[in-house]
């Protein structure tokens, strides 16, 4: 790509950042089949997850969510490998930077806080936003560009229960560049 | 999974046991579906190949949902998380395993954070995470 080229996908991605996309309300509340559809697979036999006579008595006296499962109860479904992601903004920029070769995708880093566990018959919503997008880079893969997502979770009330942060580099395959 | 640790029976650089885990196409697919990720890359082996990996490879959510039963299985029902960051690396493809193991970074009173690593034997460092963990009482 010529500078000018660079510098025009650069303008169009970067008007990306402060967008909103994915934001959602999930279509199931917290509940304890898919948790222990979770907990089976992940091995947790943690009986605050999975007993609710036992979470009753035990120290949190209710039945809660992994803590990771946060960022379960809002995924898009079926339609993923079926008729494909719905369209965002997110989803957008990820096709343009497609468009001009920077076609490799991985995902870098994502924190995850907590400020509550959840409970059954919590609604989590989420929005996200594109929070950031790094200069031009070289990395090993080959160049292109980090950005980040910062995802807010609310329950029913919209008080706020979590947050997320995920950094993904969308980068020109450097065999690509050889090629 | 361990009786609740106390602080006092946890120190900076202690270090926990290590556990292999199988890295199988079943693990890889049926993670995917219970944390509802359903991108091809996780459970179409085809689609993978076509997008240049050597089979399906594990989702995040599935390695999040490792660490996390990792650490609970050590500290005990009781303690709350409070933070989960994750480095990614190398991808975790079906005929490997992933060894994971962790050591404490600090204790300050109830609150202590553990450093943990997922070790795949043959594609190297998975996955490095710090979680923040809160002690009950």
């Amino acid at each position: 790509m010529s500078t000018e080229d660079i510098a025009a996908l650069e303008e169009k991605i970067y008007a990306y950042v402060g967008r909103e996309c994915g934001s959602a309300t999930a279509k199931d509340p917290v509940n304890k089949i898919m948790i222990r559809h979770w907990c089976e697979v992940m091995g947790n036999t943690c009986p605050d997850h999975l007993d609710e006579e036992a979470a009753a008595v035990g120290s949190r006296g209710t039945l809660v969510a992994p803590a990771t499962m946060m960022f379960v109860w809002n995924q898009t479904g079926y339609a993923v490998a079926s008729t494909g992601r719905p369209k965002d903004p997110q989803v957008e920029m990820i096709e343009m930077l497609d468009a001009h070769g920077y076609n490799g995708i991985v995902a870098t880093d994502t924190t995850q806080e907590y400020l509550r566990e959840l409970r059954l018959g919590d609604v989590i919503s989420q929005r996200t936003v594109i929070d950031n997008i790094s200069p031009r880079k070289t990395t090993g893969l080959g160049e292109g560009y980090f950005y980040e997502t910062v995802t807010a979770f609310t329950d029913q009330n919209g008080e706020p229960v979590g947050r997320q942060t995920f950094k993904v580099l969308k980068f020109r395959p450097a065999q690509q560049d050889q090629a | 999974m361990n009786q609740n640790l106390k602080s006092t029976e946890i120190h900076v650089g202690q270090t926990l046991p290590e556990r292999p885990i199988p890295v199988t196409s079943s693990l890889v697919t049926c993670g995917a579906l219970a944390t509802r990720d359903f991108e091809k890359v996780h459970h179409d082996k085809a689609f993978a190949q076509a997008s240049g990996m050597p089979d399906v490879y594990m989702n995040i959510l599935t390695s999040q949902g490792l660490t996390e039963t990792y650490l609970r299985d050590w500290v005990g029902r009781d303690a709350v998380f409070r933070k989960l960051s994750v480095r990614l690396g190398a991808p975790n493809i079906p005929g490997t395993t992933m060894t994971m193991s962790g050591q404490v970074k600090s204790v300050e009173g109830n609150v202590v954070e553990v450093e943990v690593t997922g070790q795949n034997d043959k594609w190297g460092m998975h996955v490095k995470a710090l979680a923040t963990l809160e002690l009950a009482g």
